[in-house]
């Protein structure tokens, strides 16, 4: 067989739909599509293959627990003790996951690229702490959930990955396997609709 | 609805954790040796506790890692958390393994 298949977004279907993005909503949600995502896990007591790892992504793996790193074009996420979830701009750019499996050879350890299985929600508006909170059962304060930390939690039973992008409390990503993604972004635009509903007639 | 306090992540809703049954069984070291009712009671039989209980959990909407906790099984209340391989809270409460 010869050709090529174009690549299709998680969240495509939605594209036709109005108001995924309302400039007058009180809440934006955006989907990043084809990033890259790789589970790391290795043993955190050995400080020769941290070290590695440190060197390849130009930060260290967070070892408080719930807490991200930004490295060089990666961004590291906390998802257990021996697990973290690292983000690259591209899914076609295998740089990084070259070089970790270069630097860790033969120690142990799992490096798993999952890039196809997840997308990103960008929840960002005055509403959006709002929004996501009718999900979730997390505090999504800024004082307690700052930009640099991260929690795996449940919304609307489904697990996502949320990580404040800023201290204001209105920016927000959120990352959810892409058999969910379509469930997520539907409670999303639902749980938006009444927050989004009044936050445009106060703008006027 | 309970708050449970996971280990790594801390304080959390009840609705993240999945429960895992009594905890401190350990699998017989040779099965092969045991009677039908020895083998049938440590499959199936629990001290079903009326107070402090030692019991699983996992935090599968958060973290996915198991560990134990110590609850009162009449108030829910839990006394605390600890993880695999770590004593625990209470060592010579009621419900502490033997």
């Amino acid at each position: 067989m010869t050709g090529t298949v174009e690549k299709r977004a998680v969240l495509a279907a939605f594209d036709d739909e109005e108001q995924l993005v309302d400039e007058h909503a009180g809440v934006a949600l955006i989907e990043h599509p084809f990033q890259g995502y790789l589970n790391l896990r290795l043993d955190p007591a050995n400080d020769v293959l941290g070290g590695a790892v440190a060197n390849v992504l130009g930060v260290a793996l967070p070892a408080v627990p719930n807490r991200t790193a930004q490295g060089d074009g990666v961004v590291v996420y906390w998802l257990g003790p021996d697990e973290w979830l690292l983000r690259t701009p591209s899914e076609d750019d295998m740089t990084v996951f070259g070089a970790l499996s270069g630097a860790l050879g033969d120690h142990w350890h799992a490096l798993t690229d999952i890039s196809g299985g997840m997308t990103h929600i960008a929840v960002g508006g005055e509403a959006a702490a709002a929004v996501l909170a009718q999900g979730v059962t997390i505090d999504l304060h800024p004082k307690v959930f700052p930009a640099g930390h991260c929690a795996q939690t449940v919304m609307a039973r489904s697990n996502v990955l949320i990580a404040p992008t800023g201290d204001a409390g209105n920016a927000f990503d959120v990352f959810v396997r892409r058999s969910f993604a379509d469930h997520v972004l539907t409670f999303l635009r639902d749980a938006a609709h009444d927050v989004g509903y009044r936050f445009s007639r106060k703008a006027l | 609805m309970l708050k449970i306090k996971c280990p790594w992540c801390g304080e959390r809703d009840q609705s993240e954790f999945s429960y895992g049954g009594e905890a401190h069984i350990v699998r017989p070291a040779e099965p092969d040796e045991l009677g039908d009712e020895q083998w049938g009671d440590y499959l199936f039989f629990r001290t079903n506790t009326k107070g402090l209980h030692r019991e699983q959990w996992v935090h599968s909407g958060g973290c996915r890692r198991w560990f134990n906790a110590v609850r009162d099984t009449v108030s829910y209340r839990f006394h605390g958390v600890y993880r695999h391989g770590e004593e625990g809270p209470g060592k010579d409460e009621p419900g502490s393994p033997s």
